[in-house]
């Protein structure tokens, strides 16, 4: 039975219901309302958005469900990326941000790790100055508070 | 429109996950609210040792408490340190770190600091202590008594007799024991036969005679049995020196009472097993589902044990470590790789091109994180092998720790296939530039050994693929190999640090290192922060 979902700016999205319940809270949603055709909205997600959203989803559409081991270590967490993930993960900036966004609204576990990840990878191995010319970020600080921060925190250079 | 500054800080954490600390340093730095978002990553396990250069000024530490989960205490601080309240602490490291012990400062003690420390933080979840000092009575009633969340704990240090109820009790409490290097003057005995061991998961027990001389007696033996009971132990771990591992009883125990079904991680050591010995061991796990495996101190791992592993577990096995066992071939590292899917780490003692290259399919474990085998080259291998086995580690896309160094004759055990792959010549690391530049004579005044063996100038090496294929490992972060025939260069020092962003430390001879760029070279690695440990040509 598919289930229709509602963006922000009013878009109407019809989906497979076992594609919207990737989202959690989708999911959860679904169980508390029972069998309803009411469609659901979506505040936080635009139109554009959320049509990257369920594109991932429907990939995904038949993965199991993550199992988080108990000794599971985040740092010890694999970084690697899917090849069709790496992909729909290059869009600009702005997108990129809003999809994370949006997996963090929606509670798309998978999703929100592989955006994270995409940050992560573009952060690797940069300078200071070249992350804030990566994200276009004003370096706000005084003098004396990037010593203080420098003098502080130094020891964290060489871990 | 969304920025990276719209990000809230949760999902800040999750980014830093991915990251390394210098690059969380690096982020705190790029604007106030980057900083805000970060700080506490930076913080939340922090290390305090004067020994290596990591001395945090005790105000530092006290005006960030409010950050730290998890402090690790090097014996060497001033009691200072120890007046300081951590409102979030979960973990307690107090640790000997290598190297400590040799300085002269090695202060055992402030155990009054401690007990208050203790008291002051009853939330703490791992405790690790290896100071090994004696520990008050008091120390142990306090977290027998107060310590409710307590899961974890580590010791190494001495328990005197009117300690041990409270000691055994702590014990007693967790689901992860550790005990390496206890000097427990164990004259009665009876508190421990009364103790259930309900929640244990993890029981390791280990002492090594070149560190601790004290005798064992028969604690070790006693705590066995009584764990018995525990219904849920996972893992077992055993390397005592003076006490060998009880095997019968411990068949007796799996199979006859049908006790630990849940067991599945064996780290058992001893000298004396035979192979029958280990295949026997597999054979009596009750849970038919091994997942990890370690064998590095001495005993027979042969055709037996391998075969068991195969039948039983190679569907499961996530770690297989071989270190100082005899009878671990070339052929049987090979299949392992091949057919173990879940394999995330595996050690062994070497592996020879020829076994990977003529195989009949490629290796299964692509989830690989940390490999260390020495890869043998033979004279007779034929041209391309070698390119086969660069590709074939290329596509480990999830390695972490790679290390290639030659295994001693010692760690060998015998020469193992009936040859000595420990003299034989590895994978040749170089760059296909300084292949050709180096490929005969001397740089300055060094003489090359590499390039290649009966294939002339031009020979193999050149063909087919060479390191380039391994700029896919972008998550290396150690690497370690034998540079005694090659000697890389700076050229190849610059490829690496480009190509793997996380790299930290590197193990190996660099021929730039003995030539006139090894100012050069320092300066490299340091910009990149890697450690470069030097391996004595």
């Amino acid at each position: 039975m598919p289930v229709i979902l509602v963006s922000s700016d009013n878009q109407d999205f019809k989906v497979d219901k076992e594609v919207a319940e990737r989202s959690i809270l989708i999911k959860n949603m679904l169980e508390d309302v029972g069998e309803s055709d009411s469609p659901i909205p979506l505040p936080n997600v635009t139109a554009a958005v959320l049509t990257k959203v369920i594109e991932y989803c429907e990939h995904h559409r038949n993965d199991p469900v993550q199992v988080p081991e108990e000794t599971d270590d985040p740092r010890k967490r694999s970084n690697d990326i899917e090849e069709w993930d790496m992909k729909f993960m290059q869009v600009d900036q702005e997108m990129l941000f809003e999809i994370i966004l949006a997996a963090n609204y929606l509670d798309i576990k998978p999703l929100l790790d592989v955006g994270c990840k995409t940050v992560a990878n573009i952060i690797k191995g940069k300078t200071p100055e070249e992350i804030r010319k990566a994200f276009n970020i004003v370096n706000d600080f005084t003098p004396e508070e990037e010593a203080q921060i420098k003098k502080e925190n130094e020891w964290a250079e060489d871990r | 429109m969304a920025t990276i500054l719209n990000l809230p800080d949760e999902i800040h954490l999750l980014i830093a996950e991915h990251l390394e600390t210098k690059t969380v340093y690096s982020l705190i730095r790029i604007c106030r609210s980057f900083y805000s978002s970060y700080i506490p990553c930076l913080w939340s396990n922090l290390t305090v040792q004067p020994a290596k250069g990591y001395t945090i000024l005790e105000p530092v530490v006290r005006s960030h408490a409010h950050l730290i989960e998890g402090i690790y205490f090097s014996p060497y601080l001033a009691q200072d340190y120890y007046t300081i309240d951590f409102p979030r602490l979960r973990s307690l490291y107090l640790e000997t770190f290598f190297g400590d012990k040799c300085t002269s400062c090695y202060s055992k003690g402030l155990l009054v600091q401690k007990l208050d420390f203790v008291r002051r933080h009853p939330f703490i979840k791992n405790l690790v202590y290896q100071h090994g000092d004696t520990v008050p009575r008091e120390f142990w009633e306090v977290i027998v008594t107060e310590w409710t969340h307590l899961v974890v704990f580590n010791f190494s240090g001495i328990v005197k007799d009117d300690a041990q109820d409270a000691f055994w009790r702590v014990c007693d409490r967790v689901q992860t024991l550790r005990l390496s290097g206890v000097d427990l003057l164990l004259k009665n005995t009876s508190i421990l036969s009364t103790l259930p061991f309900q929640r244990l998961r993890t029981l390791a027990v280990s002492k090594y005679s070149f560190i601790n001389k004290f005798p064992y007696r028969a604690w070790p033996l006693q705590l066995l049995e009584q764990v018995k009971r525990s219904p849920i132990l996972k893992r077992l771990e055993w390397s005592v020196s003076d006490t060998p591992f009880p095997v019968q009883r411990f068949q007796e125990t799996l199979v006859e009472e049908g006790c630990w079904p849940t067991l599945c991680q064996l780290d058992i050591n001893d000298s004396g097993w035979t192979d029958q010995d280990g295949a026997e061991m597999l054979r009596a796990l009750p849970s038919r589902r091994l997942t990890e495996y370690t064998r590095t101190m001495g005993g027979k791992f042969g055709p037996l044990t391998f075969n068991c592993m195969r039948e039983m577990c190679f569907g499961h096995l996530r770690n297989l470590t071989v270190r100082k066992c005899k009878g671990f071939t070339s052929v049987m590292a090979q299949e392992v790789l091949m057919e173990c899917v879940h394999l995330v780490t595996f050690q062994a003692p070497h592996i020879f091109v020829r076994d990977i290259a003529t195989a009949p399919k490629p290796w299964g474990c692509l989830q690989l994180k940390r490999l260390k085998i020495h890869i043998a080259k033979e004279p007779e291998d034929e041209a391309g092998w070698e390119g086969q086995v660069f590709e074939q580690i290329g596509r480990l896309g999830q390695l972490l720790y790679l290390n290639l160094e030659r295994i001693s004759r010692f760690s060998a055990g015998e020469d193992v296939d009936g040859v000595r792959p420990h003299s034989m010549e590895t994978l040749d690391l170089r760059l296909p530039c300084s292949r050709l530049k180096n490929s005969s004579g001397t740089v300055d005044g060094v003489e090359l050994g590499g390039g290649e063996r009966g294939g002339g100038g031009n020979g193999s090496s050149e063909r087919g693929a060479n390191v380039t294929c391994w700029s896919h490992l972008v998550h290396l972060r150690n690497l370690a190999f034998h540079g005694d025939r090659q000697l890389l260069g700076m050229e190849e020092a610059l490829w690496m640090t480009e190509h793997w962003k996380d790299l930290r430390s590197i193990t190996g001879a660099f021929r730039a290192a003995i030539c006139s760029d090894k100012e050069d070279l320092k300066r490299l690695f340091a910009k990149h922060s890697v450690i470069h440990f030097e391996v004595p040509l």
